[in-house]
């Protein structure tokens, strides 16, 4: 009752879910870009797209995405070897379960008309197929661990399906556990297949069973009797054998029934074998209700970014059929995190914090803005800062086992972001002038320098009057400045030299030096550092500057408060 | 041409890469020597481009002296301890012609008159007594000279440098002058030297410009301008402004940074550059220590070189601007190895109480006492090393600029001082072959 | 000769051709490339955060070190970012410590004595315009060169050591051993415009064009560069920004010198897309096919390409 009643409520969710992202695919995109396509024509150009696939080069696709990266996730293989052993134990350990276990009388009795759960080699196999789930649980959770990085980015749609998964099998090792110990059991399989009633072949077969399978009984037989055994092996063969291999074969459960036997009794007389039967059942179709709902979805999505990314060359340029595919990868991510162990940019995560630097973070935030109604100001800030960090080195493309094209999605990201207001500070600076900015700094936290960060951040600006006392202010800088000169010969703004800065920090107006456009159309091209007769680091110190005020001015503020002026003098 | 790959030790390492170490630089290479040039950014860039030999003699009574040769020889007898006192009149003769020849050859002929200096009119105004000048401003001093008719044009939005402030600063001591202002062709805003000489480098822009000067001449037959005709083509620049504007133009040296003296470093580097010296610009020395009779210097952080290895060792490392000598609460210091510093007794005698007095100040004339051989001595005459050289403005009893000599300073000190390292190597070698022989 | 390939952010998606042209060349001059999982070098994030680029750039000089040879790029940002990072990683003991505290988490460590290279470094003094000059097949006299010299290569001197940075000549000395011609132009060590592209367009295209035009007017029939942004500026993006302008065209130096060792167009790259770092979507057909992904095999850290 209970079993069939959650099967059918679990059969309904799952359906609901995915039915809930496919609809949720096909829905006008919000991010990266808005489109308005009527869903008809994506439909269309989806089931075009499949029916392609059917004939031709694209068939070859199909069918080597299908073996090589269904079979072997030769991808994955190609990315991150643990990470294969993970996957190749979960997927094929949890798919042979399913097959052979879960569907025995649909698949597996047709097929063996002599198959027994408990005859070898099908006892033997569950328990081996139960291992690689457990190796798979075990890979998965120690990576998301322990390694570098990993774990700050593991969250709890990560936790919960490797939960479910170890509770689906641990019940599962546990209820089989329970059952070899079970004298219920037992006595019942004793009234259904003995054939014979007689108390005295009972307690022969039950001291065999005893000594041999585990069963532990409310009044232990006498097991040093061997006339009795030998009575009780006999009856064995007859009644039993045909069903039952021997337990050593289910080589975890076994000796887990012996880890339980000093319990036993009181298993026995609970029944936890059938308390463990609803909870191995009821996890399964918890799993089934939530897996569309997570990152288990990318069963569904995953194939189709694969063979995308297998044909990427023959792929269409235009809408539908360049927004599904970008539908298709925002849903198809595993949060596998390959990515984000592999970004080119990791390093400045760790500095700097940002989470949305990692492209397997951005992603889940630009599935968010993707799927929010109201846009959320300070995430989408959020995204344009760690996007902007990214180096777009396409290595998180090349390597995503999900053949997703990351790619893409940041360039797209990147100008969407700018279009809607959230350009970079070097870009959003130019909205003010300096002593406008200098006001707004007036407010900000002060020169982050003073205290002691974990890296010592500002080498010249620590010590500012150190380092600029030997300005003479002879104007060399300013005179091999290439940005001075390309304001004296046209019409950008420049608002003070090189060596009026120097002097600007040296009086201490450092606030006013921030915002101005020299700091900010620095091209870095060492000129006036290496001219300087006075040996002072022009460059380093106009770097510092743009240092400090990146960390001065956040950047979330920039959408929440009023909209800026549009940029002055600028194409 | 790797620092610090060759294992052998050089001949010579000169610290400093101002006008005394690029020219100890140039006689040192067309010496044989093998050398290594160290140094930062050096005050060439600073000059006017100007070279003077010595135009004032004796400091207390200021007078100009028309003839340098002269002058020379009458320092020497009056301060035989003044470093250009040490090295004879021919020699610096020979000296300067080697230095521009070697300009010469890098595309910045100098011209001189051979027996008496010139007199060239500045941006303030003012007329400058010089001994040699580049063939830029030349036409000027010519000008000047035959009180030529001529309009100097000024630049809007070029600081430090003001057409009327000239001519009226002349007072009708030369009455064909004129001024006038124009805006350089698009330009807006303050414009800096710098750009203004890339500028020109466009055939059009030239030709803008030599249009504006022109429209300004009203029948002057000469043209003054700031310095600002180029870097590397100055001379077709020059010429397309003076066929343009139909009158000869010539530049009027201008505050620092000047392009004049941009374009002289510019040939120091590319040429010593080409002559197989090695040079290690923008690099400072940390420490020196003896090496093996030697020398090793250590440079401030490198990561391939770390230490130079020279059998001598000239220190042309400036005064305090250079960072050759520095002022401490008590006393001065050398700066590189604290070697004896000829100075006042103490602090308070460092300046005379008058701070613009014509004959300048005790401290002045401090700096490092040399022997005859251009090597640091204490105070009872014996030289700290005997591969030790020093040269320029570091050294004492002088005052360049009262007497205005700072090019005749640097050229001669340091010809003397390669002429010494020359005889020491040859005094050295000679005792090795005797060993040998022996 | 062996060194690490550090190719920078920029070539595999935007610039595969550099990549390609850069191991066909040395492969040509039986250098050996060794590739590696590098990070970013940092210079990038220059702008933004010191300790972001210095630990950047650190780490991937760990993995250098861990590999025991020199490092080569041919980039000159990133050449310079490593540079400097290198160079503050020695001046700087506190920041040594707490850049080796972080990189040890992942077994990592920066110590003194790595020798980082560009590639022009390395075919000047390793390989030697005179070895290079005996093996010119097809010398290209037909060409006037105006050389690029990228700013961060080249200055601060006392950083990063390549060349003299107010009178260089190894690029000059380079395009001379091909057989070309190598013009002297004013702006020749000027900057490209490329580091306020995307900031300040209109002085980055204003930079880029006064450059463009000084070396057309010294006679120049192309702009020879050894850096990817340079290249990135004066090739995709030019065309982007300015659609239709005219000017000599920028000749990334190893094509230069594959053409002038005779080898094949295709293992130059050419072909290979240029892509501006921010051209519009419709345009980007993507093919990974063409992409240099020699150096993105993340399973072995190190491992040889052939």
């Amino acid at each position: 009752m209970l079993f069939d009643l959650s099967l059918t409520a679990a059969c309904w969710i799952c359906l609901f879910g995915i039915g809930y992202r496919c609809f949720r695919m096909f829905r006008n995109p919000r991010w990266p870009k808005p489109e308005r396509l009527p869903a008809a024509d994506r439909w269309r150009s989806a089931v075009a797209g499949l029916i392609a696939y059917t004939r031709g080069k694209r068939f070859g696709a199909l069918l080597r995405t299908a073996v090589l990266d269904g079979l072997f996730q030769l991808r994955i293989w190609k990315t991150d070897r643990w990470g294969w052993v993970m996957h190749i134990c979960l997927f094929w350990g949890f798919v042979l379960l399913l097959l052979m276990h879960a569907f025995e009388d649909e698949i597996t009795r047709p097929i063996f008309p002599d198959y027994a759960s408990t005859l070898d080699p099908f006892l033997f196999l569950r328990n081996a197929f139960g291992v690689m789930v457990v190796i798979g649980v075990g890979v998965a959770a120690g990576r998301r661990l322990f390694l570098q990085g990993f774990r700050k980015v593991t969250g709890i749609g990560d936790w919960l399906p490797l939960a479910l998964i170890a509770l689906i099998i641990g019940s599962g090792f546990l209820l089989e556990g329970a059952k070899i110990v079970s004298e219920p059991i037992f006595n019942e399989m004793v009234e259904d297949y003995l054939g014979s009633d007689d108390p005295e072949d009972v307690a022969a077969v039950g001291a065999y069973w005893q000594k041999g399978f585990g069963v532990v009984f409310d009044k232990p037989a006498d097991v040093a009797n061997t006339p009795l055994l030998e009575a009780g092996e006999e009856l064995h063969e007859e009644s039993c054998a045909v069903c039952h291999s021997r337990p050593g074969s289910a080589f975890v459960s076994f000796p887990l029934s012996k880890g339980l036997q000093f319990a036993a009794k009181s298993l026995n007389r609970w029944r936890a074998d059938v308390w463990l039967w609803h909870l191995h059942y009821l996890a399964c179709f918890a799993l089934l209700a939530v897996a569309p709902f997570g990152k288990m979805f990318h069963l569904v999505a995953t194939p189709v970014t694969l063979l995308l990314e297998r044909t990427r060359h023959l792929s269409d340029p235009t809408p539908p059929s360049a927004v599904n595919r970008r539908a298709a990868g925002i849903e198809g991510c595993t949060h596998c995190g390959v990515c984000s162990q592999h970004c080119s940019v990791a390093p400045a995560w760790r500095i700097l914090g940002i989470q949305e630097i990692l492209p397997s973070e951005k992603l889940v935030s630009l599935g968010k803005q993707n799927n929010a109604r109201q846009p959320d100001a300070g995430a989408v800030a959020l995204l344009a800062d760690g996007n902007a960090v990214c180096t777009k080195c396409l290595r998180c493309t090349q390597l995503c086992p999900s053949g997703i094209d990351l790619q893409d999605l940041w360039i797209a990201t990147a100008e969407r972001t700018a279009a809607v207001g959230c350009p970079e500070l070097p870009v959003r600076t130019a909205c003010l002038t300096a002593s406008q900015w200098a006001e707004q700094l007036e407010e900000a936290p002060g020169f982050a320098g003073q205290k002691t960060p974990s890296i010592p951040k500002y080498p010249f600006l620590e010590k500012p009057r150190t380092q600029l006392f030997h300005c003479v202010q002879c104007t060399t800088c300013t005179s091999v400045c290439p940005v001075v000169a390309a304001a004296g010969d046209s019409d950008i703004h420049l608002d003070v030299t090189p060596q009026q800065v120097m002097n600007l920090v040296r009086l201490g107006l450092r606030d006013l030096a921030l915002g101005s456009r020299m700091v900010w159309d620095c091209v870095t091209c060492y000129q006036c550092q290496e001219h300087c007769p006075q040996g002072i680091a022009v460059t380093d110190i106009l770097y510092e500057l743009r240092n400090e005020a990146w960390s001065r001015i956040p950047s979330v503020e920039v959408l929440s408060s009023s909209p800026l002026p549009s940029p002055k003098g600028r194409p | 041409m790797t620092p610090g790959a060759t294992e052998r030790p050089f001949d010579l390492a000169i610290v400093g890469a101002g006008l005394c170490g690029m020219a100890a630089a140039v006689f040192a290479a067309n010496r044989g020597l093998s050398a290594v040039q160290i140094g930062g950014t050096g005050e060439i860039q600073f000059t006017s481009g100007l070279m003077d030999l010595l135009a004032v003699h004796p400091i207390e009574t200021g007078t100009l002296q028309r003839d340098p040769w002269k002058a020379l020889e009458q320092l020497a007898s009056d301060c035989p301890r003044n470093p250009l006192s040490r090295v004879a009149t021919a020699d610096i003769r020979k000296a300067f012609g080697e230095i521009f020849r070697f300009l010469e050859t890098q595309g910045l002929p100098y011209q001189n008159r051979e027996h008496h200096n010139v007199d060239i009119l500045t941006f303030a105004g003012t007329l400058k007594t010089t001994y040699a000048a580049p063939m830029t401003m030349w036409a000027g001093i010519d000008a000047l000279e035959n009180r030529e008719s001529c309009c100097i044009v000024g630049l809007e939005g070029l600081k430090g440098f003001s057409s009327r402030q000239v001519v009226e600063h002349l007072d009708g001591n030369w009455p064909g002058l004129k001024a006038a202002t124009v805006r350089f062709p698009g330009t807006r805003g303050e414009v800096y030297s710098t750009h203004l000489s890339t500028l020109l480098e466009k055939k059009s822009t030239r030709a803008a410009f030599a249009d504006q000067i022109r429209s300004h001449l009203d029948g002057a037959r000469t043209a003054g301008i700031p310095a600002i005709i180029g870097l590397h083509q100055h001379k077709d620049i020059l010429k397309d402004l003076t066929v343009g504007a139909g009158a000869r133009v010539f530049e009027v040296p201008t505050l620092p940074p000047s392009m004049a003296g941009i374009r002289l470093r510019q040939a120091f580097e590319r040429g010593l550059d080409a002559s197989g010296l090695t040079l290690l610009y923008q690099e400072r020395v940390d420490r020196v220590e003896r090496d093996d009779g030697g020398w090793r210097l250590h440079l401030q952080n490198g990561p391939a070189a770390k230490t130079v290895r020279a059998d001598a060792l000239l220190l042309a490392t400036g005064r305090f601007l250079g960072g050759g000598l520095y002022a401490d609460r008590k006393q001065i210091r050398e700066s590189l190895m604290d070697l004896p510093v000829y100075q006042p007794s103490q602090r308070t005698h460092w300046h005379s109480r008058d701070f613009f007095s014509p004959t300048g100040h005790p401290i002045n004339q401090a700096g490092m006492e040399i022997d005859s051989a251009f090597r640091p001595v204490d105070r009872t005459g014996r030289f700290a090393a005997r591969s030790l050289f020093a040269a320029g403005s570091i050294l004492a009893h002088q005052d360049w600029k009262r007497m205005k000599c700072g090019s005749g300073l640097a050229v001669a000190s340091a010809f003397g001082a390669v002429e010494s390292v020359l005889k020491i190597r040859r005094k050295r070698s000679t005792i090795g072959g005797t060993h040998q022989g022996n | 000769m062996k060194y690490m390939f550090f190719p920078g952010c920029k070539i595999p998606y935007h610039l595969p051709g550099y990549g390609a042209s850069t191991r066909a060349v040395l492969a040509a001059l039986d250098i050996e490339l060794v590739d590696a999982e590098f990070n970013c070098c940092g210079y990038p994030i220059r702008h933004r955060s010191f300790e972001a680029a210095v630990f950047s750039a650190a780490r991937a000089l760990a993995i250098t070190r861990q590999a025991g040879l020199p490092l080569l790029t041919p980039c000159m940002c990133c050449y310079g970012n490593l540079m400097h990072a290198d160079h503050w990683m020695r001046k700087h003991p506190p920041l040594e410590r707490s850049v080796n505290r972080l990189l040890s988490d992942e077994g990592l460590e920066w110590g003194d004595g790595i020798d980082i290279r560009h590639l022009f470094s390395v075919l000047y003094e390793d390989v030697g315009t005179d070895a290079i000059r005996s093996r010119i097949r097809r010398p290209q006299t037909h060409r006037k060169v105006a050389a690029h010299y990228g700013c961060h290569a080249l200055r601060p001197a006392k950083v990063v050591r390549f060349d003299n940075p107010l009178a260089p000549h190894r690029f000059e000395s380079l395009i001379a051993a091909i057989g070309a011609e190598p013009v002297e132009w004013s702006e020749r060590l000027s900057c490209c415009g490329n580091p306020v592209w995307g900031k300040n367009d209109r002085l980055a295209i204003a930079l880029m064009e006064k450059k463009l035009m000084s070396a057309e007017r010294s006679g120049a029939d192309c702009l020879c560069t050894g850096c990817t942004y340079c290249q990135l500026q004066f090739g995709p993006i030019r065309r982007e920004m300015v659609p239709g302008s005219g000017g000599i065209d920028a000749i990334l130096f190893t094509r230069l010198l594959g053409e002038s060792l005779g080898l094949d167009p295709e293992r130059l790259g050419a072909g290979l897309p240029e892509r501006s770092p921010g051209s519009d979507l419709q345009n980007r057909a993507l093919n990974f096919k063409d992409l240099d992904s020699a150096s993105l095999n993340p399973n072995n850290r190190l491992s040889k390409t052939t």
